[in-house]
């Protein structure tokens, strides 16, 4: 029995969202790394996932991350995380990595950055 | 230049004709033969001449001295001496005087009556012959030869003398007309042997020329015509061992040129075969493939390859055809093509072994057999999945645990058995390669190269010591090594096999782990003296058991039984927390433990933080797979933007971040057992901490 996982894709002005729902673990990660790879090769340069409905990141999990977020930099884009649990968060902390992401409240920040100030 | 002064000293050399050469001394000494035999024998009849004439000339005088006595007393003696001298010297022309003397010297006897009663007067210059046997009755002057015998009476008394003289000139005539005849005889056997000698040689000698032509017909490469020389002498053997020598050189001509052919494409197979083998090392992710080949002596039937499959994975394949030569060379080229039309269409090695089977099945000659290795890199997840065809064991070289694990073949040999019967003997295992960890695919060249003099195999055992000290090194390195220490091995003898190694690996170096340093403190002690299930079960009892099956979905199962036992005394983010490394670590167990093995099981005990348990606080687990410290894992280094962008690799050190102690340990009989304390106080707030 496998965890339910999905991810629901979402495009925004200039930007692409990941609405991902459910325990992200070893074969989720791959599911999401997968669709982070269809969308950088689409052209996306700017890809949120927003993590409001996961509340659990194996290590996998944590790897696709960083994976999708180098490709991104390297690409001359980049990967935010939008909605992060605080369990989710706490473990970025502990495993320090949060600090080589782009992490942010929720999606409507990410908007708010890149709408040009009237 | 050289060449030019050899022809012009062939040129000026004067050839001499053996015909000739030998004409003209068989002439000589034809001549030498009858001028010698010629003049001894003119000397002796010379000599016998003179004796003959010498004593017939005593003997006449005697004879007439002995007829002469009896007319010397008579009162006329010369009425019967004269007739008798007369007749005498009308009978023996050649005879210059004969006279009778009396005891006064005076002629009485005498062919001219006119000489009667004369003085008689000797010719002069006449002397006695030394040691001739009629020594005293013969004188001789250059003209004359005189025998002279007194005329005695019966009593004794001398009467007179009997003188008869012949002329030297007769002697000299019969020995001049001898010698004539002689020469005459001498000239004509010289004509005949000199003529004959010329005809003999001609005869005897025309076989040299058979001979020359035919070594001359050699000289020139002509080594097909034989000379046929029909001669009962030396010369027709001699053409016999030249015709033989011919037919040899012309035979070893063939085999010469049959073996330059077959060296030359002997060369070009081994070309053939080297170039079907990767000459570089094959990269894939994190890991890469090397191998190396050492023809040996002939051309061999190892071959290895190292590819890129569909889905950026690795493929390695090795195979070892059981005869040498051309024909073990031809086959092998078969196979890498049918590896190469083949490997992209299989996922699982067996598959291809099966289908490889089923190819080479009754293709191959009787005796001709093919082992192989076939596997698969999966390098994401550090998976290497392989089968054998009756192959030599797959070694692991595993540096972090210091041990070399051996994977025996349990499929039979390609192409020789009912390809139903081989089919259901390939089966894919699998196995994860760690950092640092080295899969080596060999040949029989390797175990079993001879040592130089006592023939004693290198054998397995020291291929492993090779492996258990290569930690840290590259695949070139290992691979030097090992082609090293198996050529020291076999000295100075040629190589008897072909020597093929495949590397497959992440290189990489590891620490070894302590023999015990996944065991420490309370909890430590405690599952470390675990001996028997019995022990693990009397050490459990009490604690909250769940069992968790590879089928059922791990973490969700951890999490909601964990929620059952602890939200009493756990917050919800250290309850998170804990079941997050409780997840990752069996994730660990089902993926590189048990290496995905479906109905594989792990189970967990809780020591409530209440009870009075030495583990009170702390989560065993325990599961029978595959041995995966924690230590055995390197550190990811976060800083290296690599590593972050390999994306893999976290859950130990999730883990590690998660607990504040863990203790591994494999057991006999127990399998492996990790003991888990949680990074959060678990207990009641009431109650002491415990101190281990």
């Amino acid at each position: 029995m496998s965890e339910t996982f999905f991810i629901t894709d979402g495009a925004q002005d200039g930007f692409t969202v990941l609405s991902l729902t459910g325990r992200l673990g070893a074969d989720a990660a791959t599911d999401l790394r997968e669709t982070c790879m269809d969308r950088i090769e689409a052209g996306e340069r700017t890809l949120v996932l927003d993590l409001r409905a996961v509340p659990f990141v194996a290590s996998s999990g944590l790897g696709t991350f960083l994976y999708v977020n180098e490709m991104m930099k390297e690409l001359g884009g980049r990967m935010v995380l939008a909605g992060v649990q605080p369990l989710v968060q706490e473990v970025l902390s502990l495993m320090n990595i949060d600090r080589f992401l782009n992490i942010v409240e929720d999606v409507d920040q990410v908007r708010r950055e890149l709408t040009p100030a009237t | 230049m050289d060449q030019q002064t050899q022809d012009h000293g062939k040129q000026q050399r004067r050839v001499f004709s053996l015909n000739w050469v030998f004409s003209l001394a068989v002439a000589a000494l034809v001549v030498a033969a009858v001028i010698g035999v010629g003049s001894v024998a003119q000397q002796h009849l010379r000599n016998s001449l003179h004796r003959e004439v010498e004593t017939r000339l005593v003997l006449e005088a005697r004879n007439l001295a002995h007829v002469s006595a009896d007319a010397l007393l008579d009162e006329f003696p010369e009425l019967s001496l004269m007739p008798m001298v007369q007749q005498i010297q009308e009978d023996r022309p050649e005879l210059a005087f004969v006279v009778v003397l009396d005891h006064e010297g005076r002629i009485q006897g005498h062919a001219d009556p006119r000489q009667f009663g004369q003085v008689f007067v000797e010719p002069a210059g006449l002397a006695s012959v030394a040691g001739s046997a009629h020594d005293g009755n013969l004188r001789t002057s250059p003209d004359l030869i005189v025998a002279s015998v007194a005329v005695q009476h019966r009593d004794g008394q001398e009467l007179g003398m009997v003188l008869v003289g012949l002329r030297r000139s007769y002697v000299d005539d019969v020995v001049s007309r001898s010698r004539k005849a002689l020469m005459m005889v001498s000239a004509i056997l010289l004509v005949v042997g000199v003529f004959g000698a010329g005809a003999l040689m001609h005869v005897m000698l025309r076989p040299v020329s058979v001979l020359k032509a035919g070594i001359a017909r050699i000289g020139q490469g002509d080594l097909e015509t034989p000379m046929n020389l029909q001669d009962r002498t030396e010369l027709g053997m001699l053409a016999e061992t030249v015709d033989e020598m011919a037919a040899r050189i012309k035979a070893s001509q063939t085999l010469m040129l049959e073996k330059n052919r077959l060296d030359h494409e002997m060369d070009l197979a081994h070309s053939i075969q080297v170039s079907l083998m990767p000459d570089r090392q094959i990269a894939c992710g994190r890991f890469a493939a090397e191998g190396l080949y050492q023809a040996a002596s002939e051309v061999g039937g190892d071959y290895f390859d190292a590819f890129e499959l569909p889905g950026d994975k690795l493929g390695v394949f090795m195979a070892d055809v059981a005869g040498k030569g051309l024909g073990g060379c031809l086959v092998t080229s078969m196979l890498a093509a049918l590896v190469k039309a083949r490997r992209d269409r299989y996922d699982s090695p067996a598959e291809l072994l099966t289908a490889l089977d089923r190819d080479l099945n009754g293709s191959l000659s009787p005796g001709v057999f093919v082992t192989a290795i076939y596997g698969i890199l999966d390098p994401d997840r550090g998976r290497l999945t392989f089968a054998s065809a009756a192959h030599c064991p797959l070694l692991l070289a595993r540096p972090a645990m210091g041990v070399v694990e051996e994977y025996r073949s349990e499929g039979v040999p390609l192409g020789i058995i009912p390809h139903a019967i081989a089919a259901s003997s390939y089966h894919d295992t699998t196995v994860l390669l760690g950092p640092g960890d080295l899969a080596l695919l060999y040949t029989d060249g390797l175990t079993e190269a001879p040592r130089c003099g006592d023939g004693e195999e290198f054998g397995q055992a020291r291929v492993e010591e090779i492996l258990r000290r290569a930690n840290g090194q590259g695949h070139g390195p290992v691979l030097e090594s090992l082609q090293a220490a198996v050529t020291g091995w076999q000295g100075h003898e040629s190589r008897f096999d072909d020597l093929t190694l495949l590397l497959v690996g992440c290189p990489g170096h590891v620490s070894k782990l302590p023999e015990t340093s996944q065991v420490s403190g309370n909890a430590g002690n405690l599952i470390g003296d675990l001996k028997s299930e019995d022990e693990l079960t009397q050490l459990t009892e009490g604690a909250m058991h769940l069992q968790v099956s590879a089928r059922s979905g791990g973490s969700e199962q951890i999490g909601d039984w964990m929620k059952a036992l602890m939200d009493a005394s756990l917050g919800e983010r250290d309850l998170g927390l804990l079941e997050l490394a409780l997840s990752e670590h069996i994730n660990n167990v089902f993926e590189h433990g048990y290496l995905g093995r479906p109905g594989a099981e792990v189970d967990l005990w809780w020591y409530p933080a209440t009870s009075e348990h030495a583990l009170a606080g702390w989560v065993m687990v325990r599961d029978r797979g595959r041995s995966c410290p924690p230590a055995s894992v390197e550190v990811p280094d976060l800083e290296n933007s690599d590593v972050r962008k390999r994306g893999r690799g976290l859950g130990w050190a999730l883990i590690r971040t998660l607990t504040e102690q863990l203790e591994y340990r494999t057991l006999l009989n127990i399998g492996n057992v990790c003991a888990i304390k949680p990074a959060v106080d678990v207990r009641t707030p009431e109650e002491e901490p415990l101190h281990v």
